[in-house]
């Protein structure tokens, strides 16, 4: 839980690191000052911004990185610290712990970016294969999604047509509300979503998101089940 | 142009509308909690409480506007080069990709809903909410061909 913890907090400090924008109906300048405002005040300039982290929830990155990433993290803590919190961050405190901030999210960023692909797509290999077996028409292509931390990506999007239904598997965030990635089941032709593919501590599961939450694990068999629950259109 | 990536457009917007909504209620919550920021923004609990139907029917409208644009997309590149009014362009697509008459008159009921929250005067005979009318518009968006 603590990476998520790390994750998360991470996450929320690379939406403030752009430089914010202010439009308002009070003019350009007062625009202006308004930004600059909160440019200087560095919001993302916390410990909070990297709570949790822990070597060891990255073991599997390659040493250098690792420790580039241990490294950057730490630096980012001890400018974090120092930074009173009833004053602003000096121009040179600013500049150094953004560049740690931004090495950290550039080292995390695509490293959760291969999981949550790789994870996806051995999720769609399995509703592949499972539709297959039964004889159903598969078609799969790929999706854009934008994603704080994570950038523009593109994730693999599955059609089933079984001979009197069809769903999609559709893509829609690793970062989801409770700290899960995020795949909807829709059903055609309306497009609703019937069920959610979620993503959790390594493992997919089946939730029902209507009435009484209902939560089974995901495999081919599961799956086969909930599409054959589904009403005909 | 991907009949799915237009599915997915209209499901995003009901997605920003449901993030708007959720703003506007910890807006609501602090205002309740603490007056002295609505005080000092010259806000009133009434007017942030009016925004939670506004958002709704200014995403409504961007919904109809998401449909309709990929309909005209579709329209250009396979059809002609022309512009027609939003109503004959549903019904035209409606008669090339076989759309049930059931599907393409609620459909015109949406656009005629839609025209209602633009130009206020204009009565209508159905009202639809975000969820009935996202359903009509991606039955219909279903009969266009998976490319275009």
């Amino acid at each position: 839980m603590a990476r998520e913890q790390f994750i998360d907090n991470l996450r929320f400090a690379s939406r403030m690191l752009p430089p914010p924008q202010v439009r308002s109906d009070l003019g350009h300048s007062a625009d202006e000052y308004l930004s600059s405002t909160l440019r200087t005040a560095d919001l993302w300039l916390t410990p909070k911004s990297l709570e949790g982290f822990d070597r060891a929830d990255f073991a599997d990155l390659p040493k250098k990185e690792l420790d580039e990433l241990a490294g950057s993290v730490k630096a980012f803590l001890e400018i974090a610290q120092q930074v009173p919190a009833n004053k602003p961050a000096t121009k040179t405190q600013s500049k150094q712990a953004r560049k740690h901030l931004e090495r950290v999210i550039s080292i995390v960023g695509p490293h959760l970016l291969r999981e949550w692909i790789g994870a996806q797509q051995e999720m769609v290999k399995q509703a592949t294969a499972a539709a297959k077996a039964r004889g159903w028409y598969v078609e799969r292509d790929e999706k854009e999604v934008l994603e704080s931390l994570l950038g523009t990506y593109k994730a693999p999007r599955l059609r089933i047509r079984t001979p009197n239904k069809e769903v999609v598997i559709d893509p829609i965030a690793r970062f989801g509300s409770g700290s899960q990635g995020v795949v909807d089941l829709v059903v055609m032709p309306t497009y609703e979503t019937v069920y959610l593919v979620a993503f959790k501590d390594g493992h997919w599961n089946i939730v029902s998101p209507r009435g009484k939450p209902r939560t089974r694990p995901f495999n081919q068999s599961t799956l086969l089940t909930s599409i054959a629950r589904l009403p005909r259109p | 142009m991907r009949r799915l990536d237009c599915h997915d457009r209209i499901k995003r917007v009901k997605g920003r509308l449901e993030a708007a909504l959720q703003t506007v209620q910890a807006l609501r919550d602090l205002g309740a909690q603490q007056p002295q920021y609505l005080y000092r923004y010259h806000l009133d609990l009434a007017v942030i409480r009016a925004l939670d139907t506004e958002l709704r029917d200014v995403y409504f409208v961007r919904m109809f506007a998401c449909f309709e644009s990929s309909l005209r997309h579709y329209w250009q590149a396979e059809v002609r080069d022309t512009r027609p009014p939003t109503e004959v362009l549903l019904s035209s697509i409606a008669v090339r990709c076989g759309v049930p008459q059931g599907i393409l008159d609620a459909v015109q009921e949406i656009r005629d809903f839609r025209n209602h929250l633009i130009h206020e005067e204009h009565q209508v005979t159905r009202r639809f909410t975000m969820d009935d009318a996202m359903r009509q518009l991606n039955t219909y968006l279903a009969r266009l061909p998976l490319k275009w």
